[in-house]
């Protein structure tokens, strides 16, 4: 895939002149330059770059990146990019956002673009929480942590993405961490490689709303994960995991929904078929 | 991650490597500087700023020693060594609300992640007349490292700000706050 | 039967047969060359419910049902109750029914109407694997006037039947049926055959139509009644002129499908109905903001809520029009007809392009569901094209630069020179966020002017003038135009001289236009809402004065020709 005949690239290129204002320490700095990387590495014509994202402070990325980007509404990106790519086939389309935008506003089409298997890539920067409203709990908050929002905790287990993103269909499924630029950066290269519909779901803390996040540098396992084509084996590790663990978990070779369209009708053909 | 042994003393490759990191280390000292100026914490920012230069000048050392070379293409993923840390990985304990003194903390961090490849391509030595780049790097990390001693004995070490005075997406800046 | 039209209904449960005698009907007034209009009405059963068609044809064209039914058949009457208010009869009407197994129901018999029973399971018996229906069709020819010959075509045409011997025993069935009662004078003997080109198109498939003809590429949509047959009129279609049609998850999803389409550079639209519009608001305004043209097709049921799903109301132009948050300016446009709707929507879509806009289309489904033999409709040309950013261009790109007609060049992407990342989220000239007040003001001040200065033509509205100095002119818009012109027509033969404006571009409202027309003349307008949606909106815009008058009811049934008529002659006392 990577095209040797295009110009070298850095990923100062990609990065574009608007400079990320999130919180000094936030994880999302680190996914962001890791995709900058990631496009050079792959030589990426920056004009065949679709980056759609959501609302979040994570969707604010398409901003940030030299390409063509669609900052749309809260958790309807992986629509808008099923959109664009269903036109486009030949744009890579990148589809970015929080995990408030994905898994919960957005849940539906999370799992339907999972099914739809279509040629894209998806980044969730998984921080479990809201932060752009200022720290509530998200689908993938445990379930008593405490914030304004839920005094007593959620009290709602957490919604496991890999094991969802597994069940409907998903063809590339993966945990990355922003603290391993290098590992996260190896994993957007081969989720976008990958054909099929990739999840790189990326633990990024919110160093504002969950400083304890913080101490993911210590905890998480750097790229420990063996990939398989086998589901069971997949839906095994991603639910014995205990969310530390990164790598690809699954990945394998399932039908793309790619649309059949053709040339060889005009419109004048079909209204033949409504004269008497 | 890949850790290819025998590629390791290819000059060529090391030096790659060395301009690859002192590239990350540039860019997010730069982006933390203006998102520490964004978020109205100046003082802390002014010491990102101050090492984004120095780590400027360390790449021209590094492009000086290779002006007629072509560097290869090295895969972002690919690690020099096994204890290699990458130079961002500091970062995640920077702060909006850091004091200046915190800050000059977490550069002599980034710092020492250069430091410690020189020191450990010294040690793996190599009779190549490119490796002279490395001890010029080395060199000239010890040179800042005295002036930042100075620096950051001065700097404040109270924080300025509490969350309260603060908005936490730049709620000033013109992009707009929270959506 | 005055002004030549002959009104049709058949009724019966489910897999009686009625809508196929319908069709029958309607291709065979074709084969003879003439026009017809068939609306449908079904029970709430998905499948094996009762269901009535109505079928109204003439010697010229015909978009509404009459007032009132010449001649019913009912196959039985079972769940008659539930659509006999749509089905009116009078004692001018006749009525036919199978009387092997029902009686005539007290309200039938109570409205006068001449009766006429048949037994046809005695004839079933006679011509062994034939079914009542057949009869039925035979008797409805004859009845009518219409050739054995034109009705054997048209079965044929629908039928597609490869077993012969099952299409010998119905041909010889309707045939039995078109001898079995006393030979009535022909209804059609002084009807002049037309030899015009003509189409036999249902406003759902003239939408789909219209769709391919302005260009559309991609098709985003989730199933709701009555907006589905666009999506399946077009999905076999679509692909085989390089475009594509996309199954939602839900209507969030659709629009913001079509926003991506858009994006990628392709025309994009979505068809739906009440429900699924009130999913898809939040996007709207994201095609309106990011300045993404999209067409929104409102096939419009009763409502609120889930509302009456199968049948007819004009109830949500308040919606089309002011359902967005914030300020959105956007364009809404009503077709007045079928024949109407394959225009209309091609311009829509042309529309949606050239001003980098949402659209949204307002039919119903008295017009989308409905069937007419109409004249063909030549292909129009409006050229309207999307203004894009030229390959290669030298300057600094702004996504969203103020021009002078307020409409930026858009980068489609693979354009080097374009690149942009489209925002919903308020922006300067670069498409960068911004929360500045200049930069709000600036970019809202270019979204409204290119709505408002663009050149609409005359596609805003139809006007139909008495040639006289009218006292009254009637406003109206959507498929209530149907009844509304022929009131008006009837008028100006009985001499009174009314005007008739039918308004096709619902926003901007043509204010100035209107006020004009409206100089010095009663106003009535007349519109399928309980509320008078139409009325307040005009009222408030200032196009028409205090003094105007509401001729508003809400659906499902059809306003009555005859109302209208009453309520314009009591206007001008
Ligand atoms: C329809 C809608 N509901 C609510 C919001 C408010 N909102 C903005 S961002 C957000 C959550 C963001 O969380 P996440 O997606 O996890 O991203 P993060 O900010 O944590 O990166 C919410 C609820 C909105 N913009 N739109
Ligand atoms: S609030 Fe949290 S997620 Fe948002 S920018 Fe700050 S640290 Fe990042």
């Amino acid at each position: 895939m990577r095209d040797m005949t295009q110009e070298t690239l850095t990923a100062k290129d990609y990065l574009s002149d608007i400079r990320p204002i999130w919180c000094p320490g936030c994880g999302h700095f680190f996914i962001l330059r890791a995709l900058a990387q990631a496009f050079a590495w792959l030589k990426l014509p920056k004009e065949q770059i679709g980056l759609i994202s959501g609302i979040g402070c994570s969707s604010r990325i398409p901003a940030y990146i030299n390409a063509y980007g669609f900052h749309g509404v809260h958790g309807r990106a992986l629509a808008l990019g099923t959109g664009l790519k269903a036109v486009r086939p030949d744009m890579h389309v990148i589809v970015a956002g929080g995990d408030g935008d994905g898994y919960s506003i957005g849940g539906n089409h999370f799992i339907h673009a999972c099914r739809r298997n279509m040629d894209m890539t998806y980044i969730v920067m998984d921080n479990e929480v809201y932060g752009m409203t200022k720290g509530q709990p998200s689908p993938t908050t445990e379930p008593d942590w405490e914030s304004k929002f839920a005094p007593h905790g959620t009290g709602i287990r957490t919604f496991n993405p890999l094991g969802v993103a597994l069940a409907s269909g998903a063809s590339f499924i993966a945990r990355g961490f922003a603290g391993d630029p290098n590992g996260l950066t190896k994993l957007i290269v081969e989720a976008i490689e990958h054909k099929g519909f990739s999840l790189v779901e990326i633990k990024s803390p919110c160093v504002t709303f969950r400083p304890e996040e913080k101490e993911w540098s210590k905890t998480m396992r750097k790229m420990n994960v063996v990939p398989t084509d086998d589901v069971v084996e997949a839906a095994r590790k991603i639910h014995s995991s205990d969310g530390l663990d990164t790598g690809i978990f699954y990945q394998a070779t399932l039908p793309v929904f790619e649309p059949h369209s053709t040339k060889g009708k005009t419109v004048l053909d079909f209204e033949k078929e409504f004269e008497v | 991650m890949n850790h290819p042994k025998e590629n390791h003393l290819d000059p060529l490759r090391v030096l790659a490597m060395i301009h690859a990191m002192i590239e990350e280390s540039i860019y997010h000292t730069e982006t933390f500087a203006y998102t520490l100026n964004v978020h109205h914490n100046d003082k802390a920012a002014k010491v990102f700023h101050l090492i984004c230069e120095q780590f400027k000048a360390e790449q021209g050392i590094v492009l000086n020693g290779t002006l007629n070379v072509d560097l290869p293409t090295i895969p972002p993923w690919e690690e020099p060594y096994t204890e290699y840390i990458h130079p961002s990985s500091v970062l995640i304990h920077a702060n909006y609300l850091m004091s200046e003194s915190e800050a000059w903390k977490l550069m002599h961090e980034m710092v020492e992640i250069h430091k410690r490849f020189y020191t450990f391509l010294c040690k793996e030595n190599s009779v190549n007349t490119l490796f002279s780049v490395v001890d010029q790097l080395v060199n000239y990390c010890n040179d800042c490292g005295e002036k930042n001693k100075r620096l950051e004995a001065k700097a404040e070490t109270n924080r300025s700000k509490s969350s309260e005075d603060i908005d936490i997406i730049a709620l000033h800046s013109n992009e707009g706050g929270l959506w | 039967m005055k002004d030549r039209i002959i009104t049709v209904s058949v009724s019966g449960s489910g897999g009686s047969g009625a809508v196929t005698i319908g069709l029958i009907l309607l291709k065979s007034i074709a084969n003879a060359g003439f026009y017809g209009y068939m609306s449908r009405s079904s029970g709430p059963q998905i499948r094996g419910g009762e269901s009535s068609v109505i079928v109204s044809f003439s010697d010229h064209p015909v978009e509404r049902n009459a007032d009132c039914i010449d001649l019913y058949f009912a196959l039985d009457w079972r769940g008659f109750e539930r659509f006999s208010d749509e089905i009116p009869l009078n004692s001018d009407s006749c009525v036919i029914f199978d009387s092997s197994h029902d009686t005539l129901p007290d309200m039938v018999a109570k409205t006068g109407a001449k009766i006429i029973e048949v037994d046809l399971k005695e004839q079933v018996k006679q011509i062994k694997g034939s079914l009542p229906n057949s009869f039925a069709m035979g008797i409805l020819a004859a009845q009518i006037g219409l050739s054995l010959e034109s009705i054997f075509k048209a079965l044929q045409q629908t039928l597609h039947q490869k077993d012969e011997a099952f299409m010998e025993d119905t041909f010889r069935a309707i045939e039995a049926g078109y001898t079995l009662l006393r030979e009535s004078p022909s209804l059609l003997s002084n009807w002049q055959p037309s030899s015009q080109p003509r189409w036999n198109i249902s406003g759902n498939e003239a939408c789909g139509l219209g769709a391919l003809r302005g260009g559309i590429q991609l098709v985003a949509a989730y199933p709701i009644t009555p907006a589905s047959d666009i999506v399946e009129y077009l999905a076999p279609r679509l692909e085989k002129v390089g475009g594509t049609v996309l199954i939602a998850e839900d209507e969030l999803a659709a629009m913001n499908m079509v926003i991506g389409g858009s994006f990628g550079g392709k025309a994009s639209m979505t068809a739906t109905s009440g429900p699924g519009i009130s999913l898809m608001t939040e996007a709207m305004g994201l095609a309106v903001a990011s300045e993404t043209p999209a067409l929104v097709v409102n096939v419009m049921r009763g409502g609120p809520s889930t509302g009456i799903p199968t049948k007819s109301e004009q109830t949500d132009l308040n919606q089309a029009l002011f359902g967005m948050h914030g300020e959105a300016p956007h364009v809404v446009v009503a077709p007045l007809s079928i024949a109407d709707t394959v225009s209309v929507t091609q311009w829509a879509v042309g529309l949606a392009e050239a001003m980098q806009i949402l659209v949204i289309l307002l039919s119903d489904q008295r017009l989308g569901q409905s069937r007419a033999i109409i004249d063909a409709v030549p292909a129009k040309v409006y050229g309207l094209q999307r203004k894009v950013l030229a390959e290669g261009s030298a300057e600094p790109y702004e996504r969203y630069a103020v021009t002078e007609d307020s409409i930026s060049p858009m980068a489609i992407p693979g354009n080097r020179q374009g690149l942009y990342t489209a925002d919903g989220l308020e922006h300067t000239a670069t498409g960068k966020p911004s929360s500045m007040a200049s930069d709000h003001l600036q970019q809202l001040r270019k979204r409204e002017s290119k709505v408002a200065q663009f050149d609409y033509k005359n596609e805003w509205a139809e006007i139909l003038t008495s040639g006289k100095r009218s006292r009254a002119i009637v406003l109206t818009w959507g498929s209530t135009f149907g009844s509304v012109k022929e009131a008006v027509m009837e008028l100006h033969r009985e001499g009174i001289a009314v005007d008739l404006l039918a308004i096709r571009l619902l926003m901007p409202l043509r204010v100035d236009a209107i006020k004009k027309l409206c100089e010095d003349k009663q106003v009535i307008v007349v519109e399928q809402s309980y509320s008078g949606q139409f009325y307040h909106y005009c009222l408030g815009r200032g196009a028409i004065g205090a003094s105007s008058l509401s001729l508003a009811e809400a659906g499902p049934l059809m306003l009555k020709k005859s109302d209208i008529k009453h309520f314009i002659k009591e206007a001008l006392i």
